[in-house]
């Protein structure tokens, strides 16, 4: 049995420190989930993270990079979760000082897509 | 700060210099049914409307459905076998059923579910079961309804009156000649935001036709647009033609990211201006910035009644406001890049881009939510414009006008 089943939480060797944080971003998919956990938290959660994620950010991309775009084994797409959740912290952190857009109700969406295409739509092409 | 740039002072332009010398709108201009209505009928179902690039499009059999909520319209846009882009209210001859149900898709022809009527691909009736029946239908001469259908530069515009008063060419008149060459297709990859607000549609238009209030709103999330010479950012290279109006947004050279997640995606941020690495840019294209100011965050383009087109360093950004009643209305923002990332750090810098464009956006609808919120109140009369507000009066003019044409 591999060792992400028994950890969950594991990520790249080398990126321990973050692994505090994967019960709260490791999970996530869609923008729209990162987002409304960014509104949830706290911000000592949110800069906590963030304060952990920092020292890391370059050596984040040269570590998924050594992997062609697309095809990440299970712990780097954990790593890689993190990264698009630090963009959402930051956004917290760095501009508003606060969790969520100041003057925005509690639990905001925005619908966020590709444009529908018959490229994007239609699986075969003549 | 680098003294030696010599920067272009806003030229300062004020509204009695443009004949908009009222100031005051009614707030039932904001909240009435009776005036959205009036918007309804007389500007939508009237004016000249974007839906599409043509690029969506693209090849013979391409058709997308396209929703006009303002109208109760779905609009399917087809491109012919003759290359021709055509558009046909989604609503079957026989009995009207809506029988496009995807949004898009490549076909030879569109069949009704119901009782197999088949159109092809230029809306025209090519098929149905027992025609004897149906003596009055003729096939090839009868077809899907059609709707008035035109391309401007790229940009797919459908007009649902019976007979348009105006060709788009005419509709679109100087903005039109001006911008008619503007490499907007270099930009062909397309994200799409939706914000489903309750407010009045004309809250969210005007928050894009002044810049007064950036400095204090935007404070944190657009701080490279700022330079002490325009504390109250001023657009400049402004120029209105007839109903659009275009202007010139500049930024501040001299800013530099200090927070470590923006100084890593500053490199390659859309908003890093027409110095970016990318350049040349669709701002740098002639057509744009007519003051010829040296640091440009973005040309604005508004095409009446719904359309805002804001041409950044290495993209642009497309809005549409529709109307849904005068409380309700949807904001669709479509973001135009050159290329989709090829690596993880390129995915997180568009992430970022994504992220901060979507929370400047919200800075803006949450202000529209609460000015719908205060002026439902009730205990205004009117509204107050600035001098400095011109294209708003502008806009509430051209409207006046068309809603007060039989």
């Amino acid at each position: 049995m591999n060792r992400s089943v028994l950890r969950p939480d594991v990520l790249p060797k080398g990126f321990e420190a973050l692994e505090d944080h994967v019960a709260d971003w490791g999970n996530l998919i869609t923008r729209d989930d990162r987002y409304l956990m960014r509104q949830s938290l706290p911000m000592e959660r949110l800069r906590s993270f963030y304060d952990a994620a920092i020292p890391h950010l370059e050596s984040i991309f040269r570590h998924l990079d050594q992997h062609p775009y697309g095809q990440l084994p299970e712990q780097e797409q954990r790593l890689f979760r993190l990264a698009l959740a630090l963009v959402e912290v930051a956004q917290a952190v760095e501009v508003f000082e606060q969790s969520g857009v100041p003057f925005t109700a509690p639990n905001h969406r925005v619908q966020i897509s590709p444009i529908p295409t018959p490229r994007t739509l239609t699986k075969e092409r003549r | 700060m680098n003294e030696h740039i010599t920067r272009a002072q806003p030229k300062r332009l004020r509204a009695p210099a443009l004949g908009l010398n009222h100031p005051k709108i009614p707030a039932s201009h904001y909240t009435s049914q009776e005036r959205f209505e009036l918007e309804r009928e007389r500007i939508f179902r009237r004016a000249w409307l974007a839906i599409a690039r043509i690029e969506e499009v693209a090849e013979p059999g391409d058709y997308i459905l396209s929703d006009l909520p303002t109208l109760s319209a779905k609009i399917i846009v087809v491109r012919g076998d003759d290359g021709i882009v055509r558009g046909f209210h989604n609503s079957c001859l026989h009995r009207g059923l809506a029988l496009v149900r995807e949004p898009a898709g490549n076909t030879s022809i569109f069949r009704c579910p119901y009782h197999a009527w088949t159109y092809g691909r230029d809306g025209a009736l090519k098929a149905l079961p027992a025609a004897c029946e149906f003596p009055t239908v003729e096939l090839g001469r009868d077809g899907l309804p059609p709707v008035h259908t035109a391309v401007w530069n790229g940009f797919i515009f459908v007009n649902l009156a019976k007979q348009p008063a105006q060709t788009l060419d005419e509709f679109l008149g100087l903005v039109g000649e001006r911008f008619a060459e503007a490499p907007f297709s270099d930009y062909p990859h397309a994200l799409q935001f939706v914000h489903d607000l309750d407010t009045n549609w004309k809250h969210i238009a005007n928050a894009f036709t002044e810049g007064y209030h950036l400095g204090f709103l935007h404070k944190k999330t657009l701080p490279f647009v700022f330079v002490p010479e325009n504390p109250l950012t001023d657009y400049h290279g402004v120029e209105i033609m007839g109903i659009h109006s275009a202007n010139t947004v500049e930024r501040n050279p001299n800013w530099r990211p200090s927070a470590p997640v923006m100084q890593f995606v500053a490199a390659a941020a859309m908003l890093s201006g027409s110095d970016a690495p990318t350049a040349p840019s669709i701002v740098d294209h002639p057509s744009m910035n007519l003051d010829r100011i040296p640091y440009v965050m973005e040309e604005v383009i508004n095409i009446f009644p719904n359309m805002q087109l804001q041409v950044l360093g290495n993209g642009y950004l497309w809005y549409t406001y529709w109307p849904i009643g005068p409380d309700k209305m949807r904001w669709e923002i479509r973001m135009y890049l050159a290329a989709k990332p090829t690596s993880y750090r390129e995915e997180f810098i568009a992430e970022h881009l994504i992220v901060a464009s979507r929370d400047v956006m919200t800075e803006d609808s949450s202000m529209s939510v609460l000015q719908h919120e205060g002026l439902s109140s009730g205990g205004l009369e009117d509204i107050t414009l600035g001098e400095n507000e011109y294209l708003l009066r502008h806009f509430a003019q051209s409207l006046d006008e068309w809603i007060q044409r039989e």
